[in-house]
Parts: C-alpha cells; structure tokens; sequence
C-alpha cells in the first residue's frame, strides 16, 4: 500500500542503506520539479518511520525542499526481512551490485535472521556464493577503511582482487590509496608494489606503514609529478630491499652488456630471475650481408670479453 | 607420540573395513559419529584447517590410490616416485606445508578400502617386472602418525615383505615406530624429513623433535629397516650454515650410513598464492620473507644463486660423512645438478634408473636383477605408469 508520508516522520537511520553513493545534483533537480514520482520504502508507523530503501530520493528530497514523499510501508503480515527482500529484487532488476554492496547486503540480512530460503535468494538476486565462509570472506571487506571500499566500488575490484589490502592497518590502506590514485595505478601492478612493501616490511620486521614512508616519503609528497618515473623509483626501491642479490646480479649484468658492442644488430639477453643461467643474444637477419656483419661482432677480442664476463656473472 | 583427535566420523562405507575395526579399538574415549557419504561434504564445508587437523574422518576413497607423484614440470627433474593414496593430511602443522592450500578436503582422513590399494599395486609390479618401484604414503600425509590408531605400517610392511623389487617408504617427521618394529622390514624404508632444530622448534608445529626422530631412526635400523632422510624444505635463516652442518651431523652420529637408502634435498618451494596464506596462519613466521622468485614451473623458490649455495654446502657435509650414500635433488633442474653435484641425468626415467642402480650395488637383494637403463627409458615406459 502507498501513502503519502511527511518527510520529517523518516528517521536518520541509515541502516539498510547498502548503495555505494548517494545520486547526486541531477535528482534534486528533477524532485524539485515533479517531486518524488518512485514510492520509498519504510518501516514502523506515522511519526517514526524507519527508510528501507530509497535513500537517494529520500536525500535529494531533503535537498530539493519536499515536505512529502510517497511511500510503500511494510504490512504487518510480512518480515522485515522479507520486505527487504522484495526491495532488493526492484534493485537487483536493474543493475549490478559491487562487492561493498554484495557486503552490505549480506551484513543486512544477517542482522535481520534471514532465514536460510530468504537468504538463498538474497544471495541469487546479487550474484554472491551462499556457502557461509565466502559470506565471511565478502563481509570483511567492509572492514576495510572507507577510502579501501570506496577504491574497490570505483574499480569494481573482485573478493580475489581486493583481498591485496587484507593485513594492512587502516593509515597503511589509506596511504596506499592515496599513492594509487596518484600514479594511477591498480589491479594487479596495484597488488605486486602491495606485496613487494608487505614482503620488505615483514624482511625487516617492520610496520608496513615504514616501509611505504621509506619510499614514498613520509606523506607522500616526495613522489613526483611525473608519474611513471615515480612509479619506477617506488619499484627501484622496494626490489633492492626485497631482491639485493637478484638486484646487484642484474646491475652488474646490465653494466658489462653495455660493453658489448651490436651494432644494432645483436641484443643480449637474460632471465632477469636468474633461473636460466644463459645469456641469449637476439640476432637481426634482414640481408646476407647481416650474416657477415654478425660474424664480425662476435669476432671482436671486447665483445668476447664481455660475454665470457656476463657468462661468468650469470652462472656463479 | 599421540595427536589430540577431537573426533572421528566414519563413513556408512567404511563400516566393517579391518582399518576401521582397528581405529574404532584404539580410540578410547574419542566420540565415534557415523555418517553416510552424501554428508560428508557438509561435514567439510566451512570447516577451518586447525578443526580438520583434529577430525577424523575414515572414508573409502573412489578415485586412483596408486599414482605418480604429481612432481613438477619441465625443466625441473623429478625422479618418478610412486604415490599410495592412502590418507590425507597431518595432525602435525608445519608453517610451509603444502598440503594445507593442496588438499581440497581439511579433516585428517584415512581411506579405508585397503584391499583396493594392494590389488591396484599388485596390478601397477606386474605390469613392468623389470622395474625397481619405489612406493611412499608420504606425499599426501605423514606416513605414520597416525599409525598408532590405523596400524597400517604393519599391512604395508608385511604385504611388501612377500613383493620383488620395491620397497615402501614411510615418510614421517614423529616418531610412531610401534607397528614397524614388530613387522617384517625386509622392504621397508624407515624416512623421516629433518631440519635444524632452530626451525624443527620454529616451524614444525607439534613434530616429534629432531633427537626423538633419531632415536626412533636408529630403532628401525636396528630391526633391519632401510633408512632415509629428506632434507626438504632447506630453509634459509640466519645461521643456516651452522644448523644444517649440525643437522647432518647428528644423523651420521645416529645411524649407519651403510642402512641409509637415499637422502634428498629439496628447496622451500610452493606454489604463488600459498604465500599470503602461510603469513595469514603463522603471522610470526620469517621464512616466505627471503629472496624468492617466480620458477619455470609456476611454483615460488629461492633464487638459483641461492639455492645453489644452500645445496652445495649441505651437500658437501653429507659426502664429508659418506661417499656413496644416494644424493638427490627434489624439483631442480639439470643446471643445479650440475653447479652442485657436476652431473645430472638427462630425463626423470633416467633419474629413477639411478636410483635402481645404487639400490642394486649397496642393497643386494632388493632389486631382483641388475638394472637395464633401457627398461627405464623406454617409450612405452611413460604410458604404462599412468596406473
């Protein structure tokens, strides 16, 4: 059943509020214009009423200076639960949910004791799994800090993909949130600097927060406007506490290739991991004449020199 | 040595089998429930690792019980070893062990279907009499601890004891020898994986410890077992040098070398997400904190430079006590071979043709005719031990 209710008689309390972000300008305008025309919908009785969904309309009412709403109220025959149910699939019609809001959901209809028929269809209408861990496992991300569940909504990260900021404090998540949008960075290069700061930190026995401090600067303002040299200099450091041997082998490497002259013609290369113990040298063959040309270079005394240096280094 | 079993669940299926018989004797004073098999993956759902690890669950196992070890790819050698599915998981909780992001299932569970196993060994000998098995219930969970309930080392070893040219090795880090002492050890390999005691303390939660493990070792040599011991995962930690030195010291200040099969060495290795689960379980653990790469393989490893090092030194105590004892690596590729040892074989047929070899020369009698490398390497070989 609609009614029309008075704006003032719904409380502040939000919630069952599970959307991302309230809907902004553009809805005022329009309610200013035609007011609410989308039934709320509540709970509770005239001059205690409690939103169950709507909660955009309801604040863009509240800008746009509406004095009543029109609104659907739960009838006494039907759960709380079951009402929000019956919100939820009107959502669940018409769009997709991110993980916050799978999260949100799921929070919800805990706190209500869904029952478990209810809740398998709660669980259909978002697309989420029912078994219980991965509830948990969806659930915890609303323990990240706020700038965490925002960056995961803007990206719609994945429960895989988001599990990247799991251990981390909430100064530790908001710092590398910030460093993220900075250098434009996310996904999985997000996750490797991620792993690379926990991995130096944990070498050290240090908080995570040092160790984003020791290569971003302490509130980050260290890092430079030119994003990828940036991003190049965060990674530069981090490898060096992580991988010194691996490091200094390849810099000496790349140090005594600079001594071997191709001529364009022949690239060396190695496995930077340094499983392969090989140097393999890229040839390109465009003419018979490049054959001979090749033959050249590494008949050069220097560049055999280098080699056999760059064969050493590799191999010990 | 006894793990605390908080509870054991028997399958309707499992009802009558003489394993269940056994543990259902030996288990004074643990609740018993049983349960059909359609409710055993309730049982499992939502079940967290360290409950698993105190539930047991005997069941009988439908899929394959004897197959190759599932080793790693190319270029990485692995020497052909033989896998009895025959329980899986470990009361015991060490931080790198692999099993707890391998096995999908997270109760302790002991397949009881026996008579199936040793049909389907007897199947897997005679289809290649020429060869030299090497069979191990190792891989999926420790080979004896729970041996004091199940009692299977007995069954194993006396069904061995009547077999030509394998051995059984039970690969274990307690110290349950009861069963093995009073059965027949003609083919039995007695192995137990060891470590310095800085990380037995540190990282094998809940082992028997490295002392204890001798002293059960020199026991089963004693009775006339084989020995083995596996020194996998190697683990860099400050002190390393020192540790392993120790370590080798002990075992050829424990047993004779003469009785030791084979000694492997095997780098910590697993696989790429498995690392946020170790930090997520044992937070105060250092060992995934090293230099460590992605592999060929997939898997997660130290550095070559480093591992090579690592080898090297422990390799090099071990032939300072024995120069023929069987050396082998676990996962490496001929490259490490080679920096270490100064030669690797050329296939992983040719490796467990090495194996035969050696087995043949310091065990007389255990392989029942010299080895003919062209029975390893033959190319219908790899097709026949698809089991």
């Amino acid at each position: 059943m609609i009614e029309f209710i008075t704006v003032r008689d719904i409380s502040k309390d939000d919630s069952f509020r599970f959307s991302d972000a309230l809907k902004g300008g553009h809805l005022a305008e329009s309610i200013k214009e035609t007011g609410v025309l989308c039934p709320l919908a509540v709970t509770g009785s005239p001059g205690n009423f409690t939103l169950v969904a709507g909660f955009s309309r309801m604040s863009a009412a509240l800008k746009s200076g509406v004095e009543t709403v029109p609104a659907r109220i739960k009838p006494h025959g039907l759960s709380l639960a079951e009402f929000f149910v019956q919100e939820l699939q009107a959502h669940a019609a018409a769009r997709t949910f991110t993980l916050t809001e799978k999260a949100r959901i799921l929070r919800i209809s805990g706190r209500l004791g869904c029952p478990s028929s209810l809740y398998s269809r709660t669980c259909r209408l978002i697309e989420a799994p029912e078994e219980p861990h991965i509830r948990k496992q969806i659930t915890a991300v609303l323990e990240f800090s706020p700038d965490v569940q925002a960056y995961i909504s803007e990206y719609g990260l994945s429960l895989k993909q988001s599990s990247m900021f799991r251990g981390l404090s909430d100064r530790e998540q908001e710092r590398i949130i910030a460093m993220a949008h900075m250098l434009g960075i996310r996904g999985v290069e997000l996750r490797k600097i991620i792993d690379l700061m926990q991995h130096a930190a944990g070498k050290r026995k240090l908080p995570v927060i040092d160790v984003i401090n020791s290569c971003t600067g302490t509130s980050g303002d260290e890092v430079s406007e030119n994003r990828n040299q940036a991003l190049k200099d965060i990674k530069k450091r981090l490898m060096k506490q992580v991988y010194p041997v691996m490091e200094h082998t390849n810099s000496e490497l790349r140090t005594l290739s600079r001594g071997f002259r191709g001529h364009d013609l022949v690239n060396l290369a190695w496995d930077e991991t340094l499983e392969k113990p090989e140097i393999r040298l890229n040839a390109v063959i465009e003419s018979a004449e490049d054959i001979v040309k090749i033959a050249d270079i590494f008949s050069e005394t220097e560049n055999k020199e280098s080699l056999k240096s760059m064969i050493s280094v590799i191999k010990s | 040595m006894k793990f605390p079993i908080e509870h054991i669940y028997v399958d309707e299926r499992s009802r009558g089998h003489s394993i269940t018989r056994r543990v259902l004797d030996r288990a004074e004073g643990i609740p018993v429930s049983y349960i059909g098999a359609d409710q055993l993956d309730k049982l499992y759902r939502g079940m967290s690792l360290d409950t698993g690890k105190r539930t047991l669950v005997l069941t009988v196992q439908k899929g394959d019980m004897v197959k190759p070890c599932p080793g790693t790819s190319k270029p990485y050698l692995c020497c052909k070893y033989t896998v009895l599915n025959s329980a899986n998981h470990c009361p015991m909780d060490c931080t790198y062990c692999v099993l707890q992001g391998y096995l999908e299932r997270p109760c302790l569970t002991v397949f009881t279907n026996t008579d199936t196993l040793f049909k389907t060994i007897d199947r897997v000998l005679s289809m290649e009499p020429r060869r030299f098995f090497r069979i191990g219930t190792g891989e999926f969970a420790d080979s004896l601890a729970l041996d004091y309930l199940t009692g299977f080392s007995a069954d194993l070893a006396g069904y061995f004891s009547s077999r030509e040219n394998c051995v059984i090795e039970l690969k274990t880090k307690a110290d349950c020898i009861e069963n093995i002492l009073t059965s027949p050890p003609d083919r039995v390999v007695a192995a137990w994986s060891v470590n310095p005691v800085q990380i037995v303390s540190q990282e094998e939660h809940l082992s028997a410890s490295l002392g204890k493990r001798m002293k059960a070792a020199r026991k089963c040599q004693d009775h006339g077992c084989m020995l083995a011991f596996h020194f996998d995962p190697l683990i860099l930690y400050e002190g390393w040098e020192r540790g392993y030195a120790e370590t080798v010291e002990t075992i050829f200040s424990n047993v004779d070398s003469t009785r030791i099969a084979w000694i492997s060495l095997g780098a910590l290795r697993f696989p790429p997400d498995f690392r946020r689960g170790i930090i997520r379980r044992f937070p105060e653990t250092s060992i995934v904190y090293n230099e460590m790469i992605r592999g060929i393989d997939g898997k997660i490893r130290y550095i070559r430079p480093a591992r090579v090092k690592l080898f090297r030194y422990v390799f090099q105590r071990i032939r300072s006590f024995s120069k023929d004892v069987f050396v082998y690596f676990c996962m490496e590729p001929p490259w490490v071979w080679d920096s270490v040892m100064g030669c690797h074989p050329e296939t992983n047929e040719e490796l467990d043709y090495w194996f035969a070899r050696s087995m043949n020369h310091r065990f007389p009698g255990v392989v029942c005719e010299k080895p003919d490398i062209s029975s390893y390497t033959a190319e219908d070989f790899s097709a026949s031990r698809t089991m």
